[in-house]
């Protein structure tokens, strides 16, 4: 009797597992779809390296935070000045930085155009950045991610993204600059005006938690045709484990 | 002027590391060690590339170093490739030592037996500029 009924109840899991899959279908994932489309957009084909500054230096507009991730922002600014080390508050070194870190990693990142959808590949780690072009009704309170639920839409040459449910433990490209889970990164990403090579993205970060007023930061780009993304595997040989005190560790073993 | 230097010191310090992996508090990257051995194991991988670097002492044992260079996907963009190193190779290596004293380190800069130097820079940044 009870191996009886163990796979009825299985599949009865299953089928409410499987349940929220036949909700309505998002437009990029139609069964027919246009490729027509795809012709009007910029060209953004080959690889895109990070130029030096921009928010990766810590230059241009300072943050203006309040409440408590002031007084975060405050500490730590105070603790570094102190000579102390901030350490990363992650358990792997190998963890990707989410949104907006992903986006000022010192790697290339690519763009891949689809029917309603942008796609971001950062080199390091192989990250991958979904931004939704398909005109969707945004799901409703979606769980937070490392790179959060990118909705964007095109305004002439210009992809223009809103980025919400980013995980809140995260941090904003700054050492002790973090946020709350009403956190809005709202990005503009063009070619420079008169430099077809050269890409920038404007970013505007929100949140009514966290900052006092908007943050705008600009990250810039320079393309390479001639190169391809390289496999980035961090586990392959990661001998930098965290230890129980936020410590990097050093393995030396030879093998 | 003065503030505008201020400014930009104060830049420097509330960046967030511009490395993809680990900071290098853990290495003197203010002292350089150079080391004079055979190479045991270089290994092409990620997030670092890896080097075994058998050094003589005086009374003929060896001290083995343990050194990690950046990712190979910065590498080939600053003139290495997986078979620059192989086991047995003479090469003269500097590195940023390991702020604990064990053998290992960050490397700096190898000199390979045909007078080749490459460096390890660890971030597009600057080998942008070798494109």
């Amino acid at each position: 009797m009870r191996n009886r009924s163990a796979p009825a109840l299985g599949l009865a899991g299953l089928l409410a597992f499987a349940a929220p899959a036949f909700a309505e279908v998002p437009p990029a994932a139609a069964e027919h779809v246009s490729y027509a489309a795809l012709d009007k957009l910029p060209d953004w084909r080959g690889i895109w390296t990070p130029l030096p500054g921009g928010p990766r230096s810590g230059a241009g507009e300072a943050p203006v935070f309040k409440g408590k991730y002031l007084a975060v922002y405050e500490d730590t600014l105070r603790r570094i000045r102190a000579g102390e080390t901030i350490k990363a508050e992650r358990a792997s070194n190998c963890t990707p930085p989410g949104m907006p870190g992903i986006m000022i990693q010192p790697y290339d990142i690519e763009f891949l155009f689809t029917p309603g959808r942008v796609t971001i590949n950062q080199e390091a780690y192989m990250q991958v950045r979904r931004i939704f072009t398909d005109g969707r009704t945004p799901v409703e309170d979606p769980d937070p991610t490392y790179n959060g639920y990118s909705i964007g839409h095109w305004e002439g040459d210009t992809l223009v993204v809103r980025t919400t449910a980013v995980k809140s433990d995260l941090g904003l490209f700054r050492f002790g600059a973090t946020h709350s889970d009403k956190l809005v990164i709202n990005e503009r990403i063009h070619l420079k005006p008169g430099d077809p090579n050269v890409l920038q993205i404007d970013f505007t970060f929100e949140d009514p938690e966290a900052l006092a007023q908007p943050w705008h930061q600009t990250a810039s780009f320079e393309r390479h045709r001639d190169l391809d993304q390289i496999e980035f595997v961090c586990a392959e040989n990661d001998r930098n484990p965290v230890d129980a005190n936020g410590d990097t560790a050093f393995i030396e073993t030879s093998n | 002027m003065k503030v505008r230097l201020l400014a930009a010191l104060t830049a420097a310090i509330v960046a967030a590391p511009a490395v993809a992996h680990h900071s290098f508090a853990m290495f003197d990257m203010n002292k350089v060690v150079t080391l004079k051995g055979a190479v045991e194991v270089f290994k092409w991988s990620n997030p670092h590339a890896w080097l075994s670097l058998a050094v003589p002492n005086a009374d003929g044992t060896a001290e083995h170093w343990a050194i990690e260079l950046t990712s190979p996907n910065n590498l080939v963009h600053q003139g290495w490739k997986r078979t620059t190193l192989k086991p047995g190779d003479k090469v003269t290596v500097m590195v940023h030592p390991l702020n604990s004293g064990k053998a290992g380190g960050s490397l700096y800069k190898v000199k390979l037996a045909d007078g080749t130097e490459l460096g390890s820079a660890t971030s597009q940044d600057s080998s942008n500029n070798a494109k």
